[in-house]
């Protein structure tokens, strides 16, 4: 028994459970079983002991994009890329992390020595514009997508940037300016349009019943007029904000789903 | 005699008993406090008490007089969270006086809890989050 103990000792010694070839098998088990944030130390290991390894590379790029680590998954994109572009997949995943994070400046000096295809490239600038909100260049560049049915669901999404109904902030404004609540109204938020209106009137008519009471000695009516105006500019200030608003949810509406989509393309390895 | 004898015994006995187990010192009750959060001051309470400007010192100490004494005396009314109040102080320090009081007001329009649909939920409070920063004026 104290012989084999021994023995059994001497061979674990020549057992590395961290070796390369371990390490690969078990990041592989934990990508195809979706533990993606277990795979990175992983696929890191391997990428220490062998970075040749573009498979493992590619894993390390799509778990990084499938958790939402942009940021993280850009250093370490830096960290392994002078092994990068041996690969269109790696090239591709790279260019997706840049545009995730929002490294455009990045990605339009790589683009430009990219050998991606030219449907790649167009796919990616596609996206970079939707990404930057510059809506007149993603519609553009959608209409070169029809050939690539893959690429239709993103180019539905960009193309329904063209019929955003963005509110003007100066319009909204004008129209409060004229009738208390009304810029809300027009922004899509008739509630607090509604109650602007209230607020401002109810406030004004008081100002009004103060003065015609006690005529301007009133403190009643000089206190409410007070209220009154200032209800009222802050509605007029509220319509611009309110307009804003809406555009900026009109833009995430896109920008989210376009997201969602742009990350299942090309996913998934 | 018997009831004598017998009182006399029980009063040595509950003092033998007295001496013989330990009695509650000072220190266990001190033990025994349950010690109570202290309570954090709230980060509006700390940004009003910091001030660069006369209009900061002025807005400041009206914010720190409204908490204390007005708006402490009642449950709280507001629907969103930072409350108008705080809502006001912060929009003052960020925009000035004058964006900010047409912010507040604006703010205090919006105040009703009828557009629930219009905001995130903060589900530990169970208000509707409306921060200064989110939508400014010039944003586009």
């Amino acid at each position: 028994m104290f012989v084999c103990f021994f023995v059994n000792i001497k061979a674990q010694e020549n057992t590395d459970l961290f070796n390369y070839s371990n390490s690969l098998r078990y990041a592989d088990y934990l990508y195809n079983s979706g533990e993606f944030m277990l795979a990175l130390p992983e696929y890191k290991r391997v990428l220490f002991l062998y970075p040749g390894n573009t498979q493992a590379n590619i894993r390390l790029h799509d778990s990084y994009i499938r958790l939402g680590k942009y940021a993280e998954g850009k250093k370490a994109s830096d960290q392994f890329s002078p092994h990068y572009f041996r690969n269109d997949t790696l090239e591709l995943l790279r260019f997706k992390l840049l545009l995730l994070n929002g490294s455009y400046n990045i990605f339009e000096k790589e683009i430009l020595n990219s050998s991606l295809t030219a449907k790649d490239k167009d796919y990616l600038l596609m996206s970079k514009y939707v990404f930057q909100k510059n809506w007149g260049q993603a519609n553009e560049y959608s209409t070169k997508m029809n050939n690539y049915p893959e690429l239709y669901q993103l180019k539905n999404i960009a193309a329904k940037s063209a019929q955003l109904n963005y509110k003007s902030p100066g319009l909204s404004l004008a129209m409060s300016a004229i009738m208390p609540g009304s810029g809300k109204v027009y922004s899509g938020y008739w509630k607090d349009g509604l109650f602007s209106f209230l607020f401002v009137g109810i406030t004004a008519w008081q100002s009004y019943r103060g003065f015609s009471q006690k005529g301007t000695k009133s403190y009643y009516g000089w206190i409410m007029g007070a209220v009154s105006f200032s209800f009222y500019t802050g509605n007029i200030y509220g319509a611009a904000k309110a307009a804003n608003k809406k555009n900026h949810e009109l833009d995430h509406l896109i920008l989210d789903e376009y997201e969602k989509a742009f990350i299942s393309t090309y996913s998934g390895f | 005699m018997i009831r004598s004898i017998s009182i006399s015994i029980g009063i040595i006995s509950v003092l033998l008993i007295g001496t013989i187990c330990n009695a509650q010192s000072v220190n266990d009750l001190n033990n025994l406090k349950i010690e109570l959060p202290v309570r954090q001051e709230s980060i509006y309470i700390l940004k009003a008490k910091e001030f660069q400007s006369e209009y900061d010192l002025f807005f400041g100490v009206l914010f720190l007089f409204y908490k204390k004494y007005v708006s402490s005396q009642d449950a709280s009314s507001c629907s969103f969270t930072p409350s108008c109040s705080e809502y006001a102080l912060m929009a003052i320090k960020s925009q000035g006086i004058f964006e900010g009081l047409l912010n507040f007001w604006d703010r205090f329009s919006r105040c009703n809890g009828m557009s629930p649909e219009n905001y995130p939920v903060d589900e530990e409070k169970r208000l509707l989050i409306d921060p200064v920063s989110d939508w400014h004026y010039h944003e586009k």
